[in-house]
């Protein structure tokens, strides 16, 4: 039902296990695909998954923040294109007890999972860069409820919530939507149960449905990408299961 | 992207042009479709009868409940009478098939957000999948639309890992 045919998407942190599930979806639903995120190696893998042709990768550490501008320039370039939506699915999600939650520790993260967007959706909101754009930032269920040592990534990711219906009020006018995905405990497939920490096995548990797949994140975000969510714009999208 | 296929959807409604968006949307899909209008007398008799036809359950249920534009409190109020027989329709384990996506789509602003939530939870071992969408009042192409859309993404098992939710879909207030 679904189709991206003659959208060009930035995908943010294509290196990580959401990143690339969300490459490959779109690169389904027919949109152009342009990866980007730190490690080329891992972007190249990604970008080998992809179906169609016409893809790119575009290395790119998100917390450069002073080339952030050349950097969206540079793929507008790639063909002459303005871009249709980004979605952004870097994070870090280090944990720390309150008792080492310094202010490195929390500008760290804060840097990751709140200023870069922030600074990113801002120069993407370009008329240049950017038009009739779809933007969707995959933040997490702790940020309305997160558990001990979460102090740092919960208070970045409340950050980039509250963010939401504000930047989707003043991008309005520019046919700019932005929405928000926060999912509870996802699996990547690497990784083993037993090899978790207890909160997140706990959540797992609790969610009654089994960890969220990478996938149907990627289906979500599609959707939110697509113009079959037009007039869909400043939400959050809880996914948790029965963990309600 | 989305699929249903071999599925079978329950729509207890009044005639809206909204419903008719969804019901077309999901026809195209190739869900079988029954639509039930909620005022008739015999509502039980004629879902029966929808049963016995092909002799499947329902493995979608919308339930729409609108309500006139500048609708007053108490008319609002008085409109949140017809959740019993949402609930109780919900109850009927003849009806449903296990693993049942069900939408509520009402634009009755006093709709209780946590009830979305309490069914899910008290139908969790059914595996009923309930959300609800509160919608603009005004059933515009535009609101027809994105409505339409949404409500297809939720029922659809994409939003597998979504339960509970109740959306507001409304215009943004800039």
């Amino acid at each position: 039902m679904i189709n991206l045919n003659h959208k060009k998407i930035l995908v943010l942190g294509a290196s990580g296990f959401i990143g690339e599930q969300v490459a490959i979806k779109l690169s389904t639903l027919g949109a152009r695909v342009i990866l980007s995120g730190r490690n080329k190696e891992k972007l190249k893998s990604t970008f080998f998954k992809l179906k169609g042709n016409n893809h790119s990768i575009c290395p790119f550490d998100i917390n450069e923040k002073n080339q952030i501008k050349d950097f969206l320039k540079s793929i507008v370039e790639l063909d002459n294109k303005k871009i249709s939506g980004f979605v952004y699915c870097n994070g870090m999600a280090n944990l720390r007890p309150l008792k080492n939650t310094n202010l490195d520790f929390s500008n760290t993260l804060m840097d990751m999972n709140y200023y870069s967007f922030i600074e990113i959706v801002r120069l993407f909101s370009d008329k240049r860069i950017s038009e009739e754009a779809s933007i969707v930032s995959i933040s997490s269920i702790a940020s309305i409820n997160g558990d001990k040592g979460q102090l740092a990534y919960s208070a970045s990711k409340g950050a980039l919530d509250s963010s939401i219906k504000v930047i989707a009020k003043e991008l309005y006018t520019k046919e700019i939507r932005i929405n928000n995905i926060r999912p509870a405990a996802l699996l990547p497939e690497d990784i083993e149960f037993d090899t978790l920490p207890d909160a997140i096995k706990k959540t797992i548990i609790d969610m009654k449905t089994g960890p969220i797949s990478p996938e149907s994140i990627a289906d979500q975000t599609c959707f939110l990408l697509s113009d079959f969510s037009k007039g869909i714009t400043g939400k959050s999208f809880d996914v948790r299961g029965y963990l309600i | 992207m989305i699929t249903f296929k071999n599925k079978k959807a329950l729509i207890i409604t009044t005639t809206s042009p909204l419903i008719e968006e969804i019901s077309r949307k999901l026809i195209n899909q190739g869900v079988k479709v029954i639509s039930v209008n909620k005022n008739i007398d015999n509502l039980k008799e004629k879902i029966q009868e929808s049963m016995t036809f092909n002799n499947e359950k329902f493995d979608i249920f919308i339930y729409y409940e609108p309500i006139v534009e500048k609708a007053t409190i108490s008319s609002r109020i008085e409109s949140l009478i017809n959740i019993d027989l949402y609930i109780d329709l919900l109850s009927k384990e003849t009806y449903f098939k296990k693993e049942v996506s069900v939408l509520n789509i009402t634009s009755n602003t006093l709709y209780p957000e946590s009830l979305s939530k309490e069914l899910s939870l008290k139908f969790f071992k059914e595996k009923i999948r309930v959300n609800s969408l509160i919608i603009d009042e005004n059933e515009s192409l535009k609101n027809i639309k994105k409505t339409s859309y949404m409500s297809l993404f939720l029922l659809s098992n994409n939003a597998k890992f979504i339960v509970g939710e109740t959306y507001n879909i409304q215009e943004i207030e800039i």
